[in-house]
């Protein structure tokens, strides 16, 4: 009778919890102390700031300059918002994962063997595990130290407000907070992996199978081992950055008795390899390129992936939300092929409308998509918009594409001025909703006149911004000519702009 | 990078606070933009229907 996985992944879960709660416990220390030092800069810098903007006022920016590194002088020592960060509490979740890992590991042992027991991994293995987190923290803090005082310098020579730099102070300890955050995260995850390997190794065991943790945003290198069986050792977790894998025990012997479970590791890397968005990635890993070593691991042993069990394994998965995006330059590209083609007849009033219909239904299905980013692009030459776009993937545009995107910005502009000044209508009050403290202004981006609208977009803990806004900012709207709703029905919704076009 | 701060009323409590919105306008701004959104901090939603679970009932 084999161990059945779903008892060694019960075993892991169990483990799982344990190492959140010693995580959340340090992060709390941590993240809490990066407040405080924050909060202790504000206290300290704010008055010599004020000072300093009042007696440089009309000064040249060299004087502005040299008065904010005197200012940062007498605040020396607070601006590093990890000085104070207590070691101690990373040494109590290192040495908690690893003999929450140890304790995991003997009673996965403990599954196939009479006799099982634990071991705890060697001092210095732990010790050089807390060593590295308090590095990378504080590696962290000193990044993050020359970042606040130039936030200082420039604010001083730009003369900026006590509350815009403010503003940039805290941005850079909520950032800090959440690197911090993830190192703990990794950490544990390390040490629980040494107190896994000490186990298996002081029970016999000399190889170890990878156990992928199931989730939406399962990575490629984690899907690519899903299941496969390494020498005790050739593995190291976490293999990235938010990796929440772990192993567990694998003899011959057992598989040669029938003990091992490996139609569930059939099903198990047969649905990994369907989740990783990405597909897999046979290369080193993110920390094993780290380490030094250039290729992965070589298995032992790896699941069939033909057989039924996974083949049902993948029948069963519910359809997954769209992958994260990732961030691409800003910029349009237009093709070469194309970009040489001389002038273009004006387009005609057909064209015009069915460039209209088609950007406008594109922007109702999504901002991200490429014939929305391209309108953004459109606006921005067509109308004269400024700032960058921000998009998270990069499209190729084509000329022919680049073009008939301004010939839609210019024509939702033109038939919504129209529309407004037959309607006498020189402002309009508009809502929209936000989740977060930040957020980047969209070339173009949806706003409502129902605030209910707005409520939805912001969710339970969002926010509303109420804008009275003058229609000369607004592109597009609901009451344009030839406006169709999306797939979410009527939102009341405005297309608007971040200033009025530079180009009418 | 332009801030502008836009006072926004929270839609649990309905106290008034701040948020900030920010056109990046160098390259180096968007890397800002983009590890505020890495950090979770940043609303990057432009369309309404960047959101579709905003939308379900």
């Amino acid at each position: 009778m084999p161990v059945r996985g779903e008892q060694l992944e019960r075993r892991v879960r169990r483990m799982d919890a344990e190492l959140s709660r010693l995580e959340r416990a340090a992060t709390r220390a941590i993240t809490g102390e990066i407040a405080d030092a924050s909060r202790r800069l504000e206290r300290e810098i704010r008055g010599l700031y004020l000072d300093a903007l009042a007696d440089t006022r009309g000064e040249d920016v060299a004087v502005r300059e040299a008065r904010a590194r005197s200012l940062l002088a007498r605040v020396e020592g607070l601006t590093d918002l990890t000085a104070d960060v207590p070691d101690g509490e990373l040494d109590v979740l290192v040495t908690g994962a690893a003999e929450a890992g140890a304790s995991a590991a003997e009673d996965e042992v403990a599954l196939y063997e009479d006799e099982a027991r634990s071991a705890r991994p060697r001092n210095t293995a732990l010790a050089a595990i807390a060593t590295t987190a308090v590095a990378a923290i504080a590696r962290n803090g000193r990044q993050h130290q020359e970042r606040i005082e130039r936030h200082v310098v420039d604010g001083l020579a730009a003369g900026r407000g006590w509350g815009q730099v403010r503003t940039d102070l805290r941005q850079e300890a909520g950032i800090l907070q959440r690197s911090a955050e993830r190192h703990v995260k990794s950490t544990s995850v390390d040490a629980s992996d040494e107190g896994h390997k000490a186990t298996f190794e002081a029970n016999g065991v000399q190889y170890e199978q990878l156990l992928a943790t199931m989730d939406e945003r399962l990575c490629g290198y984690c899907a690519n081992r899903a299941g496969r069986v390494y020498e005790l050792g050739d593995i190291q977790l976490p293999l990235h950055d938010h990796d929440r894998c772990t192993t567990v025990p694998w003899k011959r012997e057992w598989q040669e008795a029938g003990l091992t479970d490996d139609e569930w590791f059939e099903a198990h890397r047969a649905e990994s390899l369907a989740r990783a968005q990405e597909g897999q990635r046979t290369g080193a890993s993110p920390s094993e390129r780290r380490r030094g070593l250039d290729k992965a691991p070589e298995p032992v042993w790896t699941p069939r992936t033909d057989t039924v069990a996974a083949r049902e394994a993948v029948e069963r998965i519910p359809p997954t939300p769209a992958p994260p995006p990732v961030v691409r330059p800003a910029r349009p590209r237009v093709t070469e092929k194309t970009r040489s083609r001389g002038p273009t007849r004006p387009p005609t009033e057909a064209e015009r409308v069915a460039a209209r219909r088609e950007f406008q239904g594109e922007w109702v299905a999504g901002a991200r998509r490429k014939r929305s980013v391209a309108l953004k692009h459109g606006a921005q030459q067509e109308l004269g918009i400024r700032g960058l776009v921000y998009q998270t993937r990069r499209f190729n545009f084509t000329q022919a594409e680049m073009g008939r995107a301004r010939i839609a910005a210019r024509k939702m502009y033109e038939d919504t001025q129209a529309a407004f000044r037959r309607q006498g209508v020189a402002e309009v009050r508009l809502y929209r909703g936000v989740k977060t403290a930040y957020e980047d202004v969209g070339v173009i981006e949806s706003w409502t006149t129902d605030i209910n609208v707005a409520r939805k977009f912001a969710g339970a803990r969002g926010d509303i911004i109420e804008e009275v806004i003058p229609v000369e900012r607004i592109l597009i709207s609901h009451r344009s000519p030839g406006w169709r709703d999306g797939r979410f029905g009527a939102q009341s919704e405005y297309v608007v702009m971040p200033h009025r076009p530079r180009r009418q | 990078m332009i801030r502008r701060k836009a006072k926004v009323t929270s839609v649990e409590t309905g106290e008034t606070r701040e948020v900030v919105r920010l056109t990046p306008e160098t390259e180096e701004d968007l890397r800002e933009i983009d590890r505020l959104r890495e950090a979770g901090l940043l609303d990057h939603r432009n369309s309404f229907a960047d959101d579709p679970g905003a939308w379900d009932e």
